[in-house]
C-alpha cells in the first residue's frame, strides 16, 4: 500500500496509508498518546476522546485514535488547544469517578491516574453528588467488577465480542447511567477473562486472584514465557519479596500478541506452593545439598564403573539447557533416555481454541526432540528393561511430570529390580518414595533458559525470583554430578553456556547465540521443526 | 398565507379529516401517478439530476443537499437501503408527525422514487416508538400499497422492486442521529458511528445506504411531477422550496405551517400565528428546534426564515421547530429544562456528552434554584466548551450551543438567580415525576 507523509509536532512521518494518527506517533515517534477505548488488539472505538489532537484545516480537535493519516497533514499534539481538548475531556470523566484511588487495586497503573498527572491537573469543581452504581459485582470466576470506577472505555465488551466471541458483556443503561453488565449469571469463564482486568484501563476490572494481594508499586516485573503449553506465551512475572503475585502478557506480535489464557495466567500458584521441596533428601531424609549430590556421585559412579545400565526419563517442561546437561549426564554413563512421560507431546501443534491455547501442555517438546530425546527408547520400554532387571540406575529429571502421568505405580512394581533412583522434583508427590536421592528442583521463575515452541521458536525467560529453600535449576545439580566425570562440564551449569553448546551442536538453530536471541524470540531452521505424528 | 404548498397538497382544513390518509384519497390527488411514470420513462440519473435542479436541502436539520446525498451512492449491483427517519424528537418539532399522519402515501410515494433514483430495492421507516398511532397509519398505508403492487415486486411492470418496511424505535432521542438509526435497525443499541465511512458507501448491514428526513421524502413527489425547476422557482435563490414549522410556546394559533422560503418572521409571527399570546412581547426565539442557539427579540430584526439569514445571526433553522417565548420567560429554567432532556438523552458512548451533559444540568439547576455563585455561570460556559465539537456526534453540540447562547444573551437574568436568590420570576411547577 502506498505511504502518506505528514507532520507530527514537527517533525515530518511517512507511513503506510491507513495508519492512524496514534500509531503513527507511536510507530515513528515513540510517543504515546493518551488513550483509554484505544487498545491495539481491539477494534477501534473511538468513545473515550482524550487522544484529542489538533490537526490544521480541521475544524474541529480529531481522535488520533481513529483519524487516518493523511497525505501533507499537519498535526499537532501539544498545541494549547489539543493540550486543553484532552484535559476538558478528563476533567468530566472524572465528575462520576469514585476517586477511591487508596483502596483500588489498579492505583499506580491507573490511566486516570497518569492522565491526571499529564492532561488534567485541574481543581476540582465537582460540587454536586456523584452517580453512584455497584460497587462489587463478581463476574465469576476471575472477575470483579466496580461499576462506579468504570469509564465505559467498552474495552471489554470488545474483548468479548472480538477475541473470545462468546459476548458475556455489553453496556446497558443510557447517558451517565450507562453500565457494564454481564449476561446471564455473569459468569465469565471463556478461558481468556483474566484478559479482562489486564485491558481494563483503571480499576473497574479487578482480579478476583490478585485483589487486595499487593500494591502494584511494590512489586518487580521480570520477563518471561508460560511453560502452560507449546505456545509459549510470553509473560511478565511480578513478585514481591520472592513471592509470585500475578502473571500478565508480554506483548509479543509472533507468538500470544498482548493475550493470556487463563490456564496460563494463574498457573503460577505452582511456584510459590506450600509443598514446594524446599532440601534435597537422601533415603527419604532431609540431607544437605552437599550430602545428597555427594551420594549420587558416589553411586552413579560404582554404577558407571560396573557398566550396568543407565536410563534417563526427562520431561518437556525443562528448558533446552536443562536438557542439554542432563543429555551429558545420560552419555557419561552410557545410558539411554526418553520424555515422552505424558500423551499430550504428540499434539505440540493441535490448537484447543482459535485463540492461544495448544493441546501439549509442555513448554519445549520441539526443543526436547531437536535434543534427541524422542529418539529412545520410550518411557514404557525402560520400565520394562528394569523389569528385566537391566536398569541398574534410573534419573527421573521431572518427578512432578512423571508421577502426574501416571508412571509412579508403574515404577513401584519394578523398584526393587533398580539399584538407585534419583529424582528432581519441585513439589511433594507419591513418586518421590520411590527414589534414594531427591533434589529440589527450581521452577521456571527461579531460573534462566529457553524454551522451543510449537513452531521452533527459541525463547528465552528470565530468573524471576530467588530458588526456594535448597533448590536449584535441573541444569546446576546436573553441572556438578557431569563435572565428576568431565570437568569442563562444571561450566555447564551456567544456562548461557550450556546454550550456546547446544546452538553449535544443533544445525537448526544456526549460529544463534544466547546474547542474541531477539525479542520475539528466534525462529529454527525452517522444516527442522520435528512435526506432529498424523492423526 | 398566501404561496405553493408542496407537502400538505390544497386540502383545507385536512390536519382533522383522517380521510386524507386513504390511498383512494391520495390517488383522486394524482397520487402514485408520479413513481409510475418515473419509473416508466426516466432513467435513475435523470431522477437525481431533477432532485439537484430543485435545490432541496435534507429537513432534517443539517440541510445537506438530498440531491447530492444520493448521487454520493456507489453504483453497481447489491444491496443498498433507503431509511426513512422518521425519528422526530428534537423538542419543539412535530411537522414530520403530521406528514405521517395525514398524508403516508405522500411519503410512500417519495421512497418508491427515491430508492429507485439511487438503487435501493428495501426501504425502512424508522418511527419513534412514541408515535404509535403515527406507526399504525404508516403500516396501513404500507398495506394498501402492497395491494395495489406498488409496493413489492416489478412495480407498474417496469421490473423495478422496492420492499417497504416500519421499524420502531425504542424511544432514544439519539436515534434520530443517522449512524445510531442504523445502528438501531439493525437492532443494536443506539450508539452513533464513527465518521468516515458514511453511510453511503457503508450503512445499514454494511451496505450503502441512504437517511432521508420523513419531510424531504414527502416532498420528491411533487418535484418530479412539476421539475424540479418549479420547485427551486418556490422560495429564495439559494433556500429553494417549502418548509413545514412547527410553531410552539407564546404564539395565539401554535401549529404546523407551510411556508415557502424567504419568509420574513414577522409574517409567520404575526400573520400565520396571530402574533404573541396574551398581548406580551416578544423576549426570544428558537428557530430550529431546541438545540439551535437562541436568538434574542432584537436579533429576530430583520429575520428571514431561510437558510442564510438565521446563519448570519449565529443560529439556524435546523428542524424547522419555532419556539417563541414571552416576556415574563425565564430563561434560567428553560436552560434547565433543555439541559435536563439533553442529559436524559445522551447515548453514554463519548465521554464528554455522557458526563458532561449532566453536568450542565446540575449547574443550571443550581442557577435557578439560588443555589449558584458566579462560579457556577463560569463552570457552564467552560464545562460547555471542553465539550464542543469533541464527541462522535452532534448531541453534545446540540446541548452546548443552547447553554452557550442562553448564558451568554441573557446573562444578567442569570446572575439575579445567584447568591441565594433564586428565580425572579413566578414559580412554576413541572409537574408528577419531575
Amino acid at each position: 500500500m502506498a505511504d502518506v507523509t505528514l507532520t507530527i509536532d514537527g517533525q515530518s512521518v511517512t507511513v503506510p496509508q491507513g495508519t492512524t494518527i496514534l500509531q503513527a506517533a507511536k510507530m515513528r515517534l515513540g510517543m504515546e498518546l493518551p488513550h483509554y477505548c484505544y487498545h491495539p488488539g481491539l477494534s477501534i472505538a473511538g468513545n473515550c476522546r482524550i487522544c484529542l489532537v489538533e490537526v490544521e484545516k480541521m475544524p474541529k480537535l480529531v481522535t488520533g485514535c481513529s483519524t487516518q493519516c493523511g497525505e501533507g497533514m499537519v498535526v499537532h499534539t501539544q498545541s494549547a488547544r489539543a493540550k486543553e481538548g484532552r484535559g476538558g475531556v478528563l476533567e468530566i470523566m472524572l465528575t462520576n469517578h469514585p476517586l477511591d484511588c487508596p483502596i483500588c487495586d489498579q492505583a499506580g497503573e491507573c490511566k486516570l491516574q497518569d492522565y491526571y498527572m499529564t492532561v488534567g491537573m485541574h481543581d476540582n469543581h465537582v460540587v454536586f453528588p456523584k452517580v453512584h452504581k455497584k460497587k462489587i459485582v463478581p463476574l465469576p470466576p476471575h472477575i470483579v467488577l466496580d461499576q462506579e470506577r468504570c469509564i465505559l472505555c467498552s474495552r471489554c465488551v470488545r474483548f468479548c465480542q472480538e477475541i473470545t466471541k462468546t459476548n458475556e458483556l455489553t453496556i446497558a443503561m443510557r447517558g451517565t447511567h450507562s453500565e457494564i453488565e454481564a449476561a446471564g449469571d455473569g459468569t465469565i469463564d471463556n478461558g481468556y477473562a483474566g484478559n479482562l482486568h489486564e485491558i481494563c484501563p483503571v480499576g473497574a476490572l479487578t482480579s478476583t486472584d490478585f485483589r487486595f494481594q499487593a500494591r502494584v508499586w511494590w512489586l518487580k516485573s521480570h520477563k518471561s514465557v508460560c511453560p502452560g503449553c507449546s505456545t509459549g506465551c510470553n509473560t511478565w512475572v511480578d513478585d514481591r519479596r520472592g513471592e509470585v503475585k500475578r502473571l500478565r502478557a508480554r506483548e509479543n506480535a509472533s507468538v500470544n500478541q498482548w493475550w493470556l489464557c487463563d490456564e496460563g495466567r494463574y498457573g503460577y500458584k505452582s511456584i510459590n506452593a506450600p509443598d514446594r521441596l524446599k532440601t534435597a533428601r537422601v533415603k527419604k531424609t532431609d540431607a544437605t545439598s552437599g550430602t545428597a549430590i555427594g551420594e549420587v556421585w558416589a553411586r552413579l559412579k560404582t554404577i558407571a564403573a560396573k557398566k550396568g545400565g543407565f536410563a534417563g526419563i526427562a520431561s518437556a517442561q525443562a528448558s533446552n539447557e536443562d536438557l542439554f546437561v542432563f543429555r551429558r549426564l545420560v552419555a557419561h554413563m552410557g545410558g539411554v533416555a526418553d520424555f515422552r512421560i505424558d500423551d499430550s507431546l504428540t499434539k505440540t501443534q493441535t490448537r484447543v481454541d482459535e485463540i492461544l491455547r495448544r493441546a501439549d501442555k509442555n513448554p519445549n517438546t520441539t526443543g526436547a526432540k531437536l535434543l534427541g530425546f524422542g529418539d529412545g527408547p520410550g518411557v514404557e520400554a525402560i520400565l520394562k528393561s528394569a523389569a528385566e532387571g537391566k536398569i541398574s540406575a534410573l534419573y527421573v529429571l521431572d518427578a512432578d511430570r512423571f508421577d502426574a502421568a501416571g508412571w509412579t505405580d508403574k515404577l513401584r512394581a519394578v523398584r526393587t529390580k533398580i539399584e538407585f533412583v534419583v529424582m528432581h522434583a519441585t513439589r511433594e508427590c507419591g513418586a518421590l518414595d520411590l527414589a534414594d536421592v531427591v533434589l529440589p528442583a527450581a521452577t521456571y521463575a527461579e531460573k534462566d533458559g529457553t524454551f522451543t515452541n510449537y513452531e521452533g521458536r527459541v525463547q528465552r525467560f528470565w530468573r524471576a525470583i530467588r530458588p526456594i529453600g535448597d533448590a536449584r535449576a535441573d541444569g546446576a545439580w546436573l553441572a556438578t554430578i557431569c563435572a565428576e566425570f568431565d570437568a569442563a562440564d562444571a561450566a555447564l551449569a551456567k544456562p548461557a553456556a550450556a546454550f550456546n553448546a547446544v546452538a553449535s551442536e544443533t544445525p537448526a538453530l544456526g549460529d544463534l547465540r544466547w546474547e542474541m536471541i531477539p525479542a520475539e524470540g528466534a525462529l529454527i531452521a525452517p522444516g527442522a521443526a520435528p512435526k506432529d505424528k498424523v492423526g | 398565507m398566501a404561496g405553493p404548498l408542496v407537502l400538505l397538497r390544497d386540502l383545507k382544513p385536512q390536519v382533522d379529516d383522517p380521510r386524507t390518509r386513504d390511498l383512494d384519497w391520495y390517488v383522486g390527488q394524482g397520487g402514485y401517478k408520479t413513481a409510475e411514470t418515473v419509473l416508466k420513462t426516466k432513467t435513475p440519473d435523470d431522477v437525481i439530476a431533477e432532485v439537484k435542479a430543485s435545490g432541496i436541502r435534507g429537513r432534517g436539520g443539517a440541510g445537506f443537499p438530498t440531491g447530492m446525498k444520493w448521487s454520493f451512492v456507489p453504483k453497481g449491483d447489491g444491496p443498498k437501503y433507503l431509511l426513512c427517519n422518521a425519528d422526530e424528537g428534537e423538542p419543539g418539532t412535530f411537522k414530520d408527525r403530521l406528514l405521517l399522519t395525514q398524508h403516508p402515501h405522500q411519503l410512500i410515494e417519495g421512497m418508491i422514487i427515491a430508492g429507485f433514483a439511487f438503487g435501493a430495492r428495501q426501504g425502512y421507516v424508522y418511527i419513534r416508538g412514541e408515535f404509535v398511532i403515527e406507526a399504525e397509519i404508516v403500516r396501513r398505508a404500507i398495506a394498501e400499497a402492497y395491494a395495489k403492487n406498488w409496493l413489492g415486486k416489478n412495480l407498474w411492470g417496469t421490473g423495478v422492486d422496492f420492499d417497504l418496511h416500519v421499524y420502531r424505535g425504542a424511544g432514544a432521542y439519539i436515534c434520530g442521529e443517522e449512524t445510531s438509526l442504523i445502528e438501531s435497525i439493525e437492532g443494536k443499541r443506539g450508539y452513533p458511528r464513527l465518521k468516515p465511512p458514511f453511510p453511503a458507501v457503508y450503512g445499514a448491514w454494511g451496505k450503502p445506504t441512504v437517511v432521508n428526513n420523513v419531510e424531504t421524502l414527502s416532498a420528491v413527489p411533487w418535484i418530479l411531477a412539476k421539475g424540479g425547476a418549479q420547485y427551486a422557482k418556490i422560495g429564495t435563490a439559494k433556500s429553494a422550496g417549502t418548509r413545514l414549522f412547527s410553531v410552539s410556546g407564546h404564539v395565539n394559533r401554535p401549529g404546523v405551517y407551510e411556508i415557502p422560503l424567504g419568509t420574513p418572521f414577522t409574517t409567520i409571527l404575526n400573520d400565520v400565528c396571530g402574533g404573541v399570546s396574551g398581548g406580551r412581547k416578544l423576549k426570544a426565539l428558537i428557530t430550529g428546534g431546541s438545540s439551535v442557539p437562541i436568538l434574542t427579540a432584537a436579533e429576530t430584526e430583520g429575520l428571514i426564515f431561510d437558510f442564510e439569514s438565521p446563519a448570519s445571526k449565529g443560529t439556524m433553522l435546523g428542524s424547522g421547530g419555532v419556539i417563541v417565548m414571552a416576556e415574563g420567560t425565564c430563561m434560567v429554567r428553560a436552560l434547565m429544562v433543555l439541559m435536563r432532556f439533553y442529559a436524559h438523552e445522551s447515548c453514554g458512548q463519548c465521554t464528554p456528552c455522557r458526563d458532561g451533559t449532566p453536568w450542565l444540568a446540575n449547574l443550571t439547576k443550581m442557577i435557578e434554584t439560588g443555589q449558584a455563585s458566579m462560579n457556577e455561570i463560569e463552570l457552564l460556559m467552560s464545562v460547555s466548551k471542553k465539550m464542543a465539537g469533541n464527541t462522535i456526534c452532534p448531541l453534545a453540540d446540540a446541548a452546548v450551543m443552547p447553554a452557550q447562547s442562553y448564558a451568554t444573551k441573557f446573562r444578567d437574568e442569570f446572575i439575579a438567580h445567584l447568591d441565594g436568590k433564586g428565580c425572579p420570576f413566578p414559580a412554576w411547577t413541572f409537574g408528577e415525576g419531575h
